[in-house]
């Protein structure tokens, strides 16, 4: 995930448009933007710029959070099947985010 | 560093440079300059210079009182507020802590004392010998003093730029946390993980491809009381959705895919509901059910209980339009 998040920061993977689009939110015909790119929900932590997604499978929680301005990754792997871990996600980023 | 303690530095650093300043001058020029007059002028010199300090000059007194108000907002808030680095926090503490130990408080119990006793004096009417008994005991105590307090300035105000210097990252780069912080950051997680019932815990900072920490918690195993490790393994479920966008966009990159074209394209048995392709195209991720429109009446319900015959695409198919 590390390697990943990585690989994300400039275009060895993916050009600039892809990675672009891939954090663009998609439209609603009604003009609404939903939030979501491709794979990734598109939203703010702290003011900040966050690109990330959980995974839910059975006996599995996950969430990976990307702050691409601070070039922070967060990474939070449980074994609990629909528990939410966006709080300890949020404990870790707390922890390694300057102060507002 | 929050906004608040912010302030009170940058205000701190400019009203402390002033007064390093203000040391400074006396200690390089002022002091030595009158040493060079007879005794009675040296008192009298001392005492103009002393009188408009005494009559409160508003700019000395804003300069003064306003760089110990600062200091010690500081001080109180630099040992209060969260999120700051222990370097940090020691430079501005101890800045603090150094400005009014070392610069006021000789201040106050040296300095003051020894120009109210010289204000005192009726110099006219004094006699040579008093006049150098008086001065003796002044000049040399309190230039020493002086030195020493201007010595304390300058370093406080140098600790004070350390700490504002930026990292070497960025403003806003990632802060490491030090010991207490982790400690609580652990305490917390725990607090969370009994809260959802989460048996075990894998947790991963990265920066630019740097891993900043790892920490794990809880069991990977209850029944065998397995504690979770670094090399556990866990499922990520629903992030592997940006690998196969990822992949996609490979796709598109090399031409092969083309993300405004109908997905049934690509997969002609996917639902009917996804046959107009949405804005967005096709990484869009909506369903094509209108708002209103129950889920259970659509042919999604249909197609997910056929799943098995969507995913029959096999390595090789994508862009190939189908027969």
């Amino acid at each position: 995930m590390v390697k990943w998040d990585d690989a994300l920061n400039d275009d060895r993977i993916l050009s600039d448009a892809s990675r672009t689009a891939m954090w663009t939110s998609a439209v609603l015909e009604n003009g609404d933007e939903i939030g979501y790119g491709f794979g990734w929900i598109l939203r703010e932590y702290r003011g900040r710029r966050s690109v990330e997604h959980g995974g839910m499978v059975a006996g599995f929680v996950a969430d990976f959070m990307r702050l691409p301005d601070e070039g922070l990754a967060i990474i939070v792997f449980a074994n609990r099947y629909e528990g939410d871990v966006r709080a300890i996600r949020d404990i870790v980023a707390d922890a390694f985010l300057p102060e507002d | 560093m929050s906004v608040a303690l912010t302030g009170a530095v940058v205000v701190a650093l400019f009203l402390c440079s002033l007064t390093a300043g203000f040391l400074f001058a006396f200690a390089v020029v002022v002091m030595p300059g009158i040493r060079k007059l007879d005794d009675a002028s040296y008192l009298r010199a001392f005492q103009v210079m002393d009188g408009i300090i005494q009559n409160n000059s508003p700019l000395f007194i804003v300069m003064w009182v306003g760089s110990v108000v600062a200091m010690l907002s500081v001080l109180v808030l630099g040992l209060g507020v969260g999120g700051l680095s222990g370097v940090t926090r020691a430079l501005l503490v101890g800045a603090a802590a150094l400005y009014l130990g070392g610069v006021q408080v000789p201040t106050a119990t040296v300095n003051i004392p020894l120009n109210n006793r010289v204000q005192a004096l009726d110099v006219d009417q004094l006699d040579a010998p008093t006049a150098e008994r008086e001065r003796d005991t002044f000049e040399a105590r309190w230039n020493r003093w002086n030195v020493i307090r201007t010595v304390v300035a300058i370093v406080t105000v140098v600790m004070l730029l350390t700490a504002m210097a930026p990292s070497p990252a960025s403003g806003q780069a990632p802060t490491r946390p030090d010991a207490t912080e982790l400690a609580r950051m652990d305490e917390r997680i725990r607090e969370a993980m009994e809260a959802e019932h989460i048996p075990g815990v894998a947790v991963g900072v990265a920066s630019e491809g740097r891993v900043l920490h790892i920490s794990t918690y809880g069991l990977s195993n209850v029944e065998l009381g397995v504690p979770v490790s670094d090399s556990s393994v866990f499922e990520i479920g629903s992030i592997s959705k940006q690998f196969v966008a990822a992949a996609i966009l490979l796709l598109v990159e090399d031409g092969r895919v083309h993300l405004d074209d109908p997905i049934h394209e690509y997969l002609p048995e996917l639902p009917g509901e996804w046959r107009p392709t949405p804005r967005g195209g096709l990484l869009g991720r909506r369903d094509g059910r209108a708002a209103d429109q129950p889920r259970s009446d659509t042919d999604v319900v249909d197609a997910r209980r056929r799943r098995p015959r969507i995913l029959r695409a096999r390595h090789g198919e994508v862009g190939r339009r189908p027969e």
